[in-house]
């Protein structure tokens, strides 16, 4: 069972909405999956809760409009079942909260953000949040190694 | 009445389903509602950014125009891809197409039914709009929370097992599917399916524990005669996959059957309104409005025989002595939904027990024989279609999708209507009210279909004003 599970989501069609999708595909070829676990998502829905209480460490990657375009920002996610949940996705806090009350455990969580740019159709990542992807490839191997630390006896 | 007696109540956005809508009600000064209106105020667009492409991208990119239903586009496409082939799908490819369709029944009807409806049903209408969520649902049942969960996650499961990723799975390709099934994977969805089942009769027990606690809405909800629409197949069992449009009146009579290709423009017309960006769709030998049908769980159940399961037949029987013939309540979508789920998980079993169901022969080729396709699919929803048209290098010239949503358009407009007058009076806004007004919509399980996530809060802003402007009242929620 991997000990960490990484999650990029955001839509592949909407310019830099899909930046989450692309940092944790670049992340495939950058860890152990006996240790990481890597999953691409259009969007986080309720049932993640099931999944993501079977992790220690869940890390969350998604594209942000807050601040200048290329920000790398990362930061803890703790439960709160005061957040809203619309029709078919689920705010971070609230996901982490129904994973606390449904199945006993909520994971340590972090969000990773990339501020995009452009959100229009398209497939592609704007040239100025592209260069950004390695800093957040950068960043999530950074939160990997300080919370993931040694492994406990038997699971090397 | 004179216009400068009306009242416009909006109510917007419709909470709890998939996409964005408001709902507009127009109030006589004496505070009854004299018409409703449901917009849906999200574009679509991807017909036009179809043209110009080659028509085998079409399964693919259409798929991307919905993150719960993405399958049912994918099917629909592909069988009008299989049309402009002119290729007969072999039979192995066609069992495994309907297994990932059944599949995406599954998790989109759990969606619906448990993280959609169900605090509505659990906790009441009027109970605290607050707690009236998928949160307080799953305070409030915790099993039954836990139910919703394992039952989306098993549609999921079998669609990621199928196509290599549980949204938008790429799988289903003109002609057939593009890999077979290997046995491991028939195992491994054969040992969910108990688990599965378990859940769809507890789910089902309790709702029919329930009913008798929604007598007035199920007298309310949408419940008028209209035309049901859907596919229909020769030996008279329910039909997602296979068989041909079939329309029957309020009474269960065949009315127009054995509907193919391109002739469903002989049959429905379809209607732009300007308030709008969901097109209506109507019975054209009726006409533009009275040609207003539905289509869905609750259609399938009205067109069908039988399910051609044993339990889910069993659910059947007792489901048509509701009203002893056309169940026409359109609360009754909710039961529906419920009967699907047990009848597809019970079809899936039967499919992967199929002797040929791990033939190698699963994909037929050809080159584009036909400048036309039309393909269609019952999505959880309802009938779906997909019609195409390409030049001779392959490249689409025109699309046109019609959804379910958009045949219900006329039936969730009457419907919004009929609550309204019932429930909806006077100038003081009541939460009770207005949620009923969004429970009628939600029980058609509308899919607008959205293009990017959002993450957040999604508030509802509820204002009462005058003809011409003036803020009577005004709720909020969120």
């Amino acid at each position: 069972m991997a000990r960490a599970l990484v999650i990029g989501f955001g839509s592949s069609l909407r310019g830099d909405d899909a930046l989450g999708i692309r940092v944790v595909e670049g992340l495939r070829n950058q860890v152990d999956p006996a240790l990481v676990e890597i999953l691409t998502l259009h969007q986080l829905g309720p049932e993640l809760a099931e999944t993501i209480s079977r992790y220690p460490l869940v890390i969350l990657v998604d594209a942000s409009i807050e601040g200048a375009a290329g920000t790398v920002r990362s930061r803890h996610i703790v439960p709160d079942r005061a957040r809203r949940t619309t029709t078919h996705a689920v705010d971070p806090a609230a996901l982490l909260s129904l994973s606390e009350s449904l199945y006993g455990k909520a994971p340590t969580t972090l969000l990773v953000t990339v501020t995009g740019e452009e959100f229009g159709f398209g497939t592609d990542i704007s040239d100025t949040v592209e260069t950004a992807i390695p800093r957040a490839l950068a960043e999530i191997q950074y939160l990997l190694d300080a919370n993931l630390g040694e492994a406990p006896p038997g699971e090397q | 009445m004179t216009s400068a007696t009306l009242k416009k109540l909006t109510i917007e956005p419709v909470t709890r389903i998939e996409g964005h809508a408001k709902i507009t009600l127009q109030m006589d000064e004496a505070g009854f509602v004299t018409d409703a209106r449901f917009h849906v105020t999200q574009l679509r667009g991807f017909e036009k950014m179809c043209e110009g492409r080659p028509f085998t991208e079409m399964p693919a990119l259409m798929a991307r125009i919905c993150g719960i239903c993405p399958v049912s586009h994918l099917i629909a496409s592909a069988k009008a891809c299989d049309a402009l082939l002119a290729v007969q799908v072999p039979e192995t490819g066609i069992k495994l197409r309907r297994i990932m369709n059944l599949a995406q029944i599954v998790q989109s009807h759990a969606l619906s039914f448990f993280h959609l409806s169900s605090p509505d049903l659990l906790l009441g209408m009027d109970s605290d709009p607050a707690k009236r969520n998928i949160v307080g649902l799953f305070e409030a049942n915790p099993q039954m929370a836990r139910d919703g969960i394992r039952l989306r996650q098993f549609g999921q499961q079998i669609i990621e097992c199928l196509g290599g990723k549980r949204v938008h799975p790429g799988w289903i390709v003109p002609g057939g599917v593009s890999e077979p099934l290997a046995s491991e994977k028939r195992d491994l969805i054969l040992a969910l399916l108990p688990e599965a089942l378990t859940i769809a009769t507890r789910t089902l027990m309790w709702f029919k524990s329930r009913i008798e606690q929604f007598r007035t809405e199920i007298r309310t909800f949408a419940n008028f005669p209209s035309l049901f629409m859907g596919l229909a197949h020769e030996d008279g069992e329910i039909s997602l996959y296979r068989g041909h449009i079939r329309f029957i009146d309020a009474d269960g009579n065949i009315i127009a059957d054995k509907i193919d290709g391109l002739a469903y423009q002989d049959y429905i017309g379809e209607v732009d309104e300007p308030d709008t960006y969901l097109k209506s769709t109507y019975y054209k030998p009726l006409g533009y409005p009275n040609g207003m049908y539905r289509v869905g769980p609750l259609a399938r159940l009205n067109l069908c025989r039988r399910c051609g399961t044993p339990r889910a037949d069993e659910e059947l029987a007792e489901f048509r002595e509701l009203e002893r013939h056309t169940v026409l309540s359109s609360f009754y979508y909710h039961y529906a939904r419920l009967i699907e789920i047990l009848f597809a998980l019970e079809r899936i079993d039967l499919l992967l027990h199929a002797p040929d169901i791990l033939d190698k022969h699963v994909r037929a080729f050809a080159e584009p024989n036909n400048f036309v396709g039309v393909g269609g699919s019952e999505a959880p929803r309802g009938t779906l279609l997909h019609h195409y048209t390409i030049d001779e290098n392959g490249l689409i010239t025109s699309a046109n999708l019609v959804i379910a949503t958009g045949h219900n358009n006329l039936a969730i407009n009457k419907g919004v209507l009929q609550v309204a007058r019932h429930f909806v009076k006077g100038e003081k806004i009541q939460e009770g009210m207005l949620n009923r007004v969004e429970a009628v919509v939600r029980a058609f399980d509308p899919c607008l279909s959205c293009s990017t996530h959002a993450m957040g809060q999604m508030p509802m802003r509820v204002e009462l004003r005058d003809f011409d402007g003036t803020l009577l009242d005004t709720a909020l929620r969120g």
